[in-house]
């Protein structure tokens, strides 16, 4: 495959939306900071991960209020302040805080467990820089028809300051790896 | 160097000559680059700590000791060492714990709610103000346990299945809304917070070598900077803003309403969650103005966490300052309004009675002080701005103390009123409280990131020329759907590294 370093994200914008004029097949982008429109030039669908957090708020808001509906009404009714026993006002501020955590820690480990962040993972690719100052383009050379000299001419001259050409080493379960980064 | 429009480059932005629409100061001081905000970034955590990091851990260290001396002597004799008495049940621990809890809401309002309104400026100082929202936080949760009577008994406070009935808890107690609101927000806190330092934590885990690398690497989760990573990572971010926000309303008021739900005059008002809310923004800003001061000293950071973060730091602690003035103007307002004697002694015996000058002490700093943040000469001396953030720490404190032991010691009937005094045992645990309190914040400078680099870097073309590489000016993201324009030659002679060159190896250019 080829990479590509840019120096500046709108050079690297401008090295996204060549590759995919030409037809080049963008295995993915590995820039420092999320980079504003790359989505959009990627084409790639926006996340569904609130989709995710509003199940979790909404099943949980329900669940607790029903929790302690039962244990106020059911199992152990009590009268408290004068109160009914299904005083289901004061039962909310508890049902939204626990909605909260849940919806918040769920969401986060949905999203750890889809983009493959452990404890202990090392990166998957050795990339110079992507977590100080460049943005690395990966593009896979798919096809005979892939002419590399042309493709690293058009991305220099779209701003890359450096283009190399990588074997793919291995599979890895989340994807296409060169076997990662040097301790 | 390209003489026509590339037929595969998308249209140019046109080069703008007036781009006054999109003018604004930079939020970062001086012509610095990425590989700048990264150096100045982790070199805290890559360096030893200097003289002035171990005088401030050594002093906190020792006021954390006394305090954890006074807790276990308070643990082990009993409560009585306290100076609580039965009209003034709460006093200094409760004090404490609703003085920190407020400080902790400012950070999330910092991190979260000012990401939500795009507020670029809190780039620099998200980082720092979560983390003293969670040490804050941490502090705080630490009263509820030591006041209780039998503190080895803390978890009956979780509904459990048990064999004590089962027993169930109250839900409808305030006291156990704040169980399960400080549990959620503490929790969430450093969620958002650890969720936020992946990447800078893959910043600094690059940079490192031998068994640092491994332990970043193992906090780092294997974040490579991946794009899809980085589009669910900035979705999650965005959820965890929205809900760490909701969380400062609903948990400042859950606070609140451990008093608004009592009858006594001074407790039983329907303003106190604003007032709380209000009082925990103040003195959380003040806090965050008290921290940010020495730190940008003690780390070298004044490019990032620049004086102009200081002035609208100031601007929004003063803006709060004036909330606060007017709830306790609208407080003593509401008790002449109200007709009840009650009421109305209550306010006088606030401002005239035996505990009177803590009453003042808040005037002084909350209302008096603050009002000096109005003048630009004060916002921009940082010594005046420290100063005025402490008076109002020690203003906050003591509205704290006012509302809850103020209220409690003349109620309704004059045989109960008593006076108080606080113990040695309870000053040293308030002492202790801020000694944690500054330990765990030293600690988190020394080891984690306290710039979001990542943010920092995305924000740092605003308001400036682009750097020398590639000679345009670049106040817009770039979008490719706009009108083409004229094509500008692309890498001129400013440019670093050469062009052309093909299958380069070795090390970055």
């Amino acid at each position: 495959m080829l990479i590509a370093w840019f120096a500046d994200d709108a050079d690297l914008l401008r090295g996204v939306h060549a590759s995919r004029r030409n037809g080049w097949t963008v295995h993915d982008v590995f820039t420092p900071f999320a980079v504003h429109g790359l989505d959009e030039a990627l084409g790639r669908k926006p996340s569904r991960l609130p989709l995710v957090c509003a199940a979790l708020a909404i099943g949980t808001f329900g669940g607790m209020l029903v929790f302690q509906s039962w244990t106020h009404a059911i199992d152990w009714p009590l009268i408290i302040a004068g109160k009914p026993p299904f005083a289901w006002p004061a039962l909310i501020p508890v049902a939204l805080q626990t909605m909260a955590l849940v919806a918040a820690v769920g969401t986060v480990l949905v999203f750890f467990l889809r983009a493959g962040l452990l404890p202990g993972k090392e990166p998957r690719w050795h990339l110079d820089g992507v977590s100080d100052d460049r943005f690395a383009l990966v593009i896979l050379e798919s096809d005979a028809a892939f002419d590399p000299a042309a493709s690293i001419r058009v991305l220099t001259d779209c701003g890359a300051v450096r283009v190399e050409e990588r074997m793919i080493r291995e599979r890895g379960e989340h994807g296409l790896t060169d076997g990662g980064a040097q301790p | 160097m390209a003489e026509h429009p590339l037929p595969d480059t998308p249209p140019q932005q046109p080069l703008v000559a007036d781009d006054s629409h999109w003018r604004r100061q930079p939020l970062v001081d001086g012509n610095i680059t990425l590989a700048d905000v990264t150096a100045s970034g982790c070199s805290p955590t890559e360096r030893l700590p200097g003289g002035r990091w171990f005088v401030g851990f050594v002093v906190a260290s020792a006021m954390l000791a006394l305090g954890i001396v006074a807790t276990v002597y308070t643990v082990l004799v009993g409560m009585g060492v306290w100076g609580l008495n039965r009209t003034v049940g709460w006093a200094f621990d409760i004090t404490n714990f609703v003085f920190w809890v407020g400080i902790g809401h400012a950070g999330t309002m910092i991190s979260a709610l000012l990401f939500l309104l795009a507020a670029h400026w809190r780039t620099a100082i998200g980082r720092t103000a979560e983390a003293m929202t969670i040490f804050a936080i941490s502090v705080a949760a630490i009263f509820p346990l030591i006041h209780m009577g039998r503190p080895w008994l803390f978890y009956w406070v979780f509904p459990y299945p048990n064999e004590r009935g089962p027993m169930w808890v109250n839900f409808t107690s305030p006291l156990l809304w704040d169980v399960f609101a400080l549990n959620a927000y503490l929790l969430v806190s450093t969620v958002f917070w650890y969720v936020g330092m992946l990447p800078d934590l893959a910043t600094v885990r690059d940079r490192a070598k031998g068994l640092r690398r491994r332990i970043y690497g193992i906090l780092a989760l294997g974040w490579d900077g991946s794009q899809r990573t980085w589009s669910r990572y900035e979705t999650v971010y965005l959820l965890l803003a929205g809900l760490g926000t909701a969380l400062v309303i609903s948990v400042c008021g859950i606070v609140s309403m451990d008093f608004a739900t009592s009858v006594i005059p001074g407790w039983h008002a329907t303003i106190f969650p604003l007032y709380f809310l209000s009082g925990a923004l103040f003195s959380g800003f003040a806090m965050v103005l008290t921290l940010l001061i020495p730190l940008r000293w003690m780390l070298g950071l004044e490019q990032m966490i620049t004086k102009r973060h200081i002035d609208v730091l100031c601007k929004v602690t003063l803006m709060f300052g004036l909330f606060v003035s007017l709830v306790y103007v609208t407080e003593a307002f509401m008790c002449w309004y109200s007709g009840s004697e009650y009421e109305q002694f209550f306010i006088v015996n606030r401002f005239l009675g035996p505990l009177a000058p803590v009453a003042w002490t808040m005037i002084c700093g909350n209302v008096l002080i603050p009002q000096l943040l109005w003048f630009k000469g004060v916002r921009s001396r940082l010594w005046m701005v420290l100063g005025i953030a402490l008076a109002i720490n020690v203003g906050m404190w003591c509205e704290r103390f006012v509302i809850i032991a103020m209220s409690l010691h003349r109620d309704f009937l004059p045989a109960a009123w008593s006076n108080y005094m606080p113990s040695w045992t309870e000053i040293a645990i308030l002492i202790g409280s801020f000694g944690l309190f500054f330990t765990l914040f030293l600690l988190f400078v020394r080891v984690l990131p306290v710039i979001a680099m990542a943010e920092v870097k995305s924000v740092l073309k605003l308001g400036r020329r682009q750097p020398a590489h590639s000679a345009r000016i670049k106040t817009a993201p770039f979008n490719p759907d706009l009108a083409p324009g004229p094509a500008t030659p692309l890498g001129d002679s400013d440019a670093a590294e050469p062009s052309g060159k093909s299958n380069q190896s070795g090390g970055v250019s």
